[in-house]
């Protein structure tokens, strides 16, 4: 793993991306899916087992392939789900979020790695996505919950997320920093136009007419580097 | 960059937040030994140090401005008791920020540039987030007040206009 540099990184997407775009053309959505999951699984595999053999750079390089990986794996999905002729609400709610978690993991790992491979997801998954957006429309109202944040630490250095110099959604040595909230109240729920989460889309089926109450998503658990399938959850 | 602490700042500190936080115990020699401090946004209202809370992007922001060698106060530096506000919107809440040093301005501008122009690269497509700041800027004795709501683009512009006038006045 020593020798993971960034040529072999690009080399393997590269190679995982072909091996899925040819799948894909074949309509063989099981062997694209199993391709991307079985790369995911082995870059959180060597994370997790690994991690202390590698150097920060090595680290950062699996993480990115992971991320890569793992979008690959949400585009199979969501692309499955869109070739399918009538979808139950619970499928187009599931799309919707494959779409934007594949989405996601491409933006995060854009400007960090490049190559044909990510070039050819970034406009797969933009022109699914508009094609989503004509059938379903984008989203007019999201739940956006307002909370008061009492302790938060740095997921890097543990300290208190104010007084380290690490950034939110920079990647340290292959793990990316984010704020670990210890403590908190949530004041309100807002509906909002521009979300922080698009996954908390209020659908017209998520309103119950007899009760007048909506029941959707306010918070989700989605995280670009979390590599675990949605399959095993 | 060497922070300083000139005369002319004693006006400053009879701005309503200034003297807010100093009725929070922070002291003029602590506030002036930063050239930006991005204070908590209610910090006009709150009643109590335990009241402060943060805006959600204000952290963000100050870590910024830190990597580019401004000197800047979160609230860990002046009031720790402070909690943070995150509104999960997609707009960004810089709270309140106090721009005392004028060589920090160009900086100041920039970081909030590369923000916006970040997101623009990575989110193309979607609706651009609003951004919620008060900023106040040093003038001489006086204070430029700027609340504004709106987009980031139309801020950097009206900030480089600000700096570029100040050039003029030189």
């Amino acid at each position: 793993m020593t020798e993971f540099g960034p040529k072999k990184l690009v080399a393997c997407v590269d190679y995982l991306v072909n091996q899925c775009r040819r799948d894909l053309k074949l309509g063989n959505f099981w062997r694209a899916r199993l391709a991307a999951a079985t790369a995911a699984t082995h870059c959180r595999n060597v994370l997790e087992q690994s991690a202390n053999d590698l150097g920060g750079d090595d680290k950062t390089a699996v993480l990115l392939l992971g991320i890569l990986s793992a979008a690959h794996r949400d585009f199979v999905d969501g692309y499955e789900l869109l070739k399918k002729k009538t979808l139950r609400h619970e499928e187009i709610e599931q799309l919707w979020m494959r779409l934007l978690d594949c989405q996601e993991r491409t933006e995060a790992v854009q400007g960090l790695i490049g190559g044909p491979g990510l070039d050819w997801l970034a406009v797969q998954i933009s022109s699914a996505y508009d094609y989503f957006v004509r059938l379903f429309g984008a989203g007019e109202q999201f739940f956006s919950p307002v909370i008061i944040v009492k302790r938060e630490s740095c997921s890097i250095c543990g300290k208190d997320l104010r007084a380290c110099s690490h950034r939110g959604g920079v990647i340290y040595d292959g793990k990316r920093c984010r704020g670990i909230v210890e403590e908190m109240e949530m004041r309100s729920c807002d509906l909002v136009k521009v979300p922080h989460d698009r996954r908390c889309r209020l659908w017209p089926w998520n309103y119950d007419e007899a009760t007048g109450r909506f029941k959707a998503m306010v918070f989700t658990p989605f995280d670009t580097d979390d590599l675990s399938d949605p399959r095993d959850r | 960059m060497e922070p300083k602490m000139r005369d002319d700042n004693a006006a400053l500190f009879e701005h309503p937040e200034l003297r807010a936080l100093q009725s929070f115990g922070v002291t003029t020699e602590a506030m002036g030994k930063f050239q930006v401090l991005c204070l908590p946004e209610n910090v006009r209202e709150a009643s109590s140090r335990g009241e402060l809370v943060d805006a959600g992007n204000a952290l963000d922001l100050a870590k910024l401005l830190k990597e580019a060698g401004v000197s800047t106060a979160t609230s860990y530096d002046l009031t720790p008791e402070a909690k943070t506000i995150e509104r999960r919107g997609g707009d960004w809440w810089f709270g309140v920020v106090w721009v005392l040093g004028n060589v920090a301005l160009p900086f100041f501008i920039s970081v909030l540039a590369n923000m916006v122009t970040g997101w623009r690269e990575s989110k193309g497509k979607s609706k651009a987030p609003t951004a919620h700041i008060k900023l106040r800027l040093k003038r001489g004795e006086n204070v430029v007040n700027i609340d504004y709501s709106g987009d980031g683009d139309t801020l950097v512009d009206v900030l480089n206009a600000l700096k570029r006038d100040r050039e003029n006045e030189k």
